[in-house]
């Protein structure tokens, strides 16, 4: 049987072939797949995982992550953050027949499926006792000068004692609020920052010299669908997610909410961009004939063949690949 | 398994060809000088038609492309001998020398004249080829091999624009058909050309002399137009014929029209063609990336492909290849 | 491509139907023969160009036998010759030296006259001790007087009170060669042949016996007398106004 029994031109990958892209994807557009917050620019060693970039990206100057507001500390008088990090760190397909085992909650892969294992790592700062008690002078004081405190309002005047270096490190607290704090802002990475009598201007991110990762392993289910994209007059080939399980997270809830918020940022942030035309997927043809259009005058365009008038599924996801069927039509009166 | 594969149907394959076909137009003009007369010709043609037959041996089969001559025009330029009167000696008795005669010409120089009739409608070929279907690896750093050019070739005879596409800025992996054997037909030319050829040549020659009976002198002196067209033209039989033979052999046309074919399939224009490596995502500006919303343009991704290969059999070309690491 | 030459058709060679001894024109060739060794003066008049002389030596010693000078070009001695136009004429006793004009309109005038010189014999005999030929007085015995008769009819030859009838002819159907001259002996007793035909294009070469000025006149055109169609354009001059009559 042949590859063109039903159709004009006939693509395939293989998964191995689409789990090489994907690596070749890691590493020359990072920023897709690290979220961080501006301090990991100075101190990219203390990601849970090293980024391995490839040499046109560092040659570029392109940045290896995409910078993330810190997390908020809620009720500060002042805002504070803390800095985190959010990685895929791998990520491999398969297509159906299964070949990498699901977690019970996705049961077996269906037929024209795949399934996505993904690892993700995350990790946040937790700030050291002495970096709580640094900054903790500060919020009171803060608090009072706004006349923000539980008792109500308390008469007294502001500032007066000395704030001191602390002798032991970087931060040191000599029993009065400090005046000098190792703070850390979105655009100042880990350098120290003085507060003075006036209240902080911007975010006041926290110092970080360790974060706390942990890891998950993400497995979802999708599958492959035509769709056409506002503003392109060409079918686009788009991955649509069918569930997300996260393994070994718990409680239920916080493991449902999770793997909503994880399927969310797939659909509305990942996905999307990783869509793909049919030619540029498979083999670009049509560049190579459309420039040839151009000049004989003929339209040439390669669609999808129509599923299931043409073909049973377009794209098939069997036999371990992708399989995608195209119908090629020459027209006079091209550009 | 290799991690892409991709088949052309032959449906597929004949509408690629049909567009590169119709897309070839040349243009050609020369002249020879064979001593007592001189040709040149001036053509100008296009392809059509043809049928496009996977076979298979791993071969495509293109034939009976038909060569539409747009233009088929040849230039003859006769140099019509000396016509003169008189001449002649006398003999005379010994010891009296004999007395030559001077002779008189009819025309003061050697009288040229020249036809240049079109024969575009008159003739009709086909070429057919068998090419191989071969991968090649089209390497940036590589330099083209010093001497013929065969592209530059091409450009210089293909007339309008754009018939061969600009060479890659990036490596390539291309696939061409390259041409094993190319049949053509010999260039043919009806009963009716010869007598064209006569008529205008005749024509040309009569209107340079005079009419009644100088006409006829002259004439009898020439031993009649038709006689002297095929004594100047050396023509052993029919003028088709010797036409015929002119445009094949004399002028390398023919040669001329295989090399186009050669080249166009199988070193110029190939069918298909990928870079390497190959663009997944292109390059973007993004405001995204940093808070700051300062533009950052992300370089693309491209996607190294490794061992392409290509096949055919009788109903489809099947293109193969890997991912590289 | 070549360019075509431009070509002018030589027209003399067929309007010309009269032709004389006394005055040399197209497609008339004079023949002169010289038996004695020594130097001559070849005089050449034209009513429209300037006056031309040649010197023709003539000595045992030389080889040449024949040459055919063109009135009408700069000294042109024919196709296989290397001189130049004012060099001397080498010519062995008995050689014959032939004048003709090849294009061109009104006769030539030819003197031939010996020129005595320093070691060479002066002429021993002639009419004339100095001119041995005079074409306005006619051709001298032992000369020849040829015309190439191109115009299809009957012409009358005349000479002295002869007369001969020449009839020309095209071929049938053969091709032409127009290298076989026709030779007319004229004598005391007038043309031998009295009467001659021959093709078109070829000569009729008149050998004099005798002194004599010789006529070929084309007396009835084959075809009764076609003329060539010529385009022309007549300017009437406007009649000048002039006094009125009553």
């Amino acid at each position: 049987m042949a590859f063109t029994d039903h159709s004009d031109l006939f693509g395939s990958v293989h998964e191995d072939g689409v789990n090489l892209v994907v690596r070749h994807l890691m590493r020359q557009r990072p920023s897709l797949f690290n979220y961080a917050t501006p301090a990991f620019h100075a101190r990219p060693d203390l990601f849970c995982q090293p980024i391995e970039a490839a040499k046109s990206v560092k040659d570029a100057g392109n940045p290896l992550f995409t910078e993330q507001e810190p997390l908020p500390i809620f009720g500060t008088p002042f805002p504070v953050g803390i800095n985190f990090c959010l990685q895929l760190v791998d990520a491999r397909i398969d297509f159906h027949p299964q070949d990498v085992p699901l977690p019970p909650e996705l049961g077996e892969l269906p037929p024209q499926r795949f399934s996505l294992m993904a690892a993700a790592c995350a990790g946040i700062d937790c700030p050291s006792e002495e970096v709580i008690a640094g900054l903790l002078p500060w919020i009171e004081r803060e608090l009072l000068a706004q006349q923000k405190l539980a008792v109500g309002k308390v008469e007294e005047s502001r500032g007066g004692k000395d704030v001191g270096r602390s002798q032991t490190g970087a931060l040191g607290v000599t029993g009065a609020p400090p005046r000098r704090l190792v703070g850390v802002r979105p655009d100042v990475a880990l350098q120290p920052a003085v507060l003075d009598e006036r209240p902080p201007r911007g975010t006041v991110v926290l110092p970080t010299r360790r974060i706390e990762c942990f890891c998950l392993e993400v497995y979802t289910v999708g599958h492959f669908e035509w769709g056409a994209v506002p503003g392109s007059e060409q079918a686009w080939l788009k991955t649509k997610l069918d569930g997300v399980e996260i393994v070994d997270l718990g409680p239920e809830r916080l493991e449902a909410s999770i793997e909503c918020y994880v399927a969310t940022v797939l659909r509305l942030g990942i996905l999307p961009q990783v869509m793909v035309p049919l030619e540029k997927l498979v083999l670009d043809i049509t560049k190579v004939l459309a420039e040839q259009g151009l000049q004989v005058g003929k339209q040439v365009t390669l669609g999808p063949s129509p599923a299931p008038g043409d073909v049973p599924n377009n794209p098939a996801v069997e036999d371990d690949m992708i399989k995608a069927f195209g119908k090629l039509t020459v027209t006079d009166g091209g550009a | 398994m290799s991690h892409l594969t991709v088949a052309v149907s032959e449906a597929a394959v004949r509408k690629s060809v049909e567009v590169l076909v119709e897309a070839v137009k040349w243009e050609k003009q020369d002249s020879k000088d064979f001593g007592r007369f001189s040709a040149g010709y001036h053509v100008k043609g296009h392809l059509e038609g043809g049928a496009v037959d996977l076979r298979a041996d791993n071969t495509i089969e293109i034939k009976e492309l038909d060569i539409k001559w747009d233009k088929l025009q040849v230039t003859l330029g006769l140099d019509i001998p000396e016509i003169c009167v008189g001449g002649g000696c006398i003999n005379l008795p010994w010891p009296l020398p004999d007395i030559c005669l001077p002779r008189v010409c009819v025309f003061s120089g050697d009288p040229d004249i020249s036809i240049s009739p079109d024969f575009a409608a008159f003739v009709a070929q086909e070429i057919s080829f068998i090419g191989s279907v071969e991968a090649r690896y089209f390497d940036m750093t590589v330099p083209p091999p010093p001497g013929f050019d065969p592209c530059g070739f091409l450009n210089s005879v293909l007339s309008g624009t754009g018939v061969l596409p600009d060479p890659p800025t990036t490596n390539q992996w291309q696939i061409f058909v390259d041409p094993e054997t190319v049949d053509i037909d010999l260039f043919d030319f009806a009963d009716i050309v010869g007598d064209l050829i006569e008529d205008a040549l005749t024509a040309a020659v009569t209107a340079i002399i005079p009419g009644g009976w100088v006409r006829d002198l002259v004439l009898a002196i020439i031993g009649g137009i038709a006689d002297l067209i095929r004594f100047i033209l050396d023509i052993p039989d029919e003028i088709d014929e010797w036409l015929s033979d002119l445009f094949n052999v004399s002028f390398g046309l023919l040669d001329f029209l295989v090399q186009i074919v050669l080249e166009l399939f199988g070193n110029c224009v190939p069918i298909y063609a990928i870079d390497d490596p190959f663009e997944v995502l292109p390059a973007k500006v993004s405001n995204d990336v940093l808070l700051s919303g300062a533009p950052v343009t992300l370089v693309p991704v491209k996607v190294p492909i490794a061992d392409l290969s290509v096949m055919v059999d009788d109903t489809e070309l099947v293109v193969r290849a890997d991912v590289g690491a | 491509m070549r360019t075509d030459s431009q070509v002018t058709l030589n027209r003399a060679v067929f309007t010309q139907t009269a032709f004389e001894s006394r005055a040399l024109t197209v497609l008339t060739t004079l023949l002169h023969r010289f038996t004695e060794p020594g130097r001559y003066r070849v005089h050449v008049q034209h009513p429209a160009m300037p006056v031309r002389d040649l010197t023709v030596n003539v000595s045992k010693d030389a080889k040449k036998t024949q040459e055919n000078i063109d009135l009408s070009g700069t000294g042109d001695r024919g196709h296989d010759c290397c001189c130049g136009a004012d060099e001397d004429i080498e010519l062995a006793v008995n050689g014959v030296l032939g004048l003709y004009p090849s294009t061109g309109v009104g006769g030539y005038r030819v003197t031939v006259s010996s020129v005595p010189a320093e070691g060479t014999e002066a002429p021993a005999s002639g009419r004339d001790e100095r001119t041995l030929l005079d074409t306005e007085k006619g051709v001298p015995a032992g000369d020849y007087f040829a015309v190439v008769l191109t115009r299809p009819g009957t012409y009358l030859l005349t000479a002295r009170d002869a007369r001969a009838e020449v009839k020309v002819e095209l071929p049938r159907r053969e091709r032409l060669r127009t290298d076989q001259p026709t030779l007319v002996v004229l004598g005391a007793e007038g043309f031998q042949p009295g009467s001659v035909s021959q093709l078109a294009g070829r000569a009729l070469v008149v050998q004099c016996d005798v002194d004599a000025l010789l006529r070929v006149e084309l007396v009835e055109p084959e075809g009764g007398g076609e003329r060539e169609d010529r385009r022309k354009h007549t300017y009437r001059r406007p009649r000048r106004p002039g006094p009125e009559h009553a």
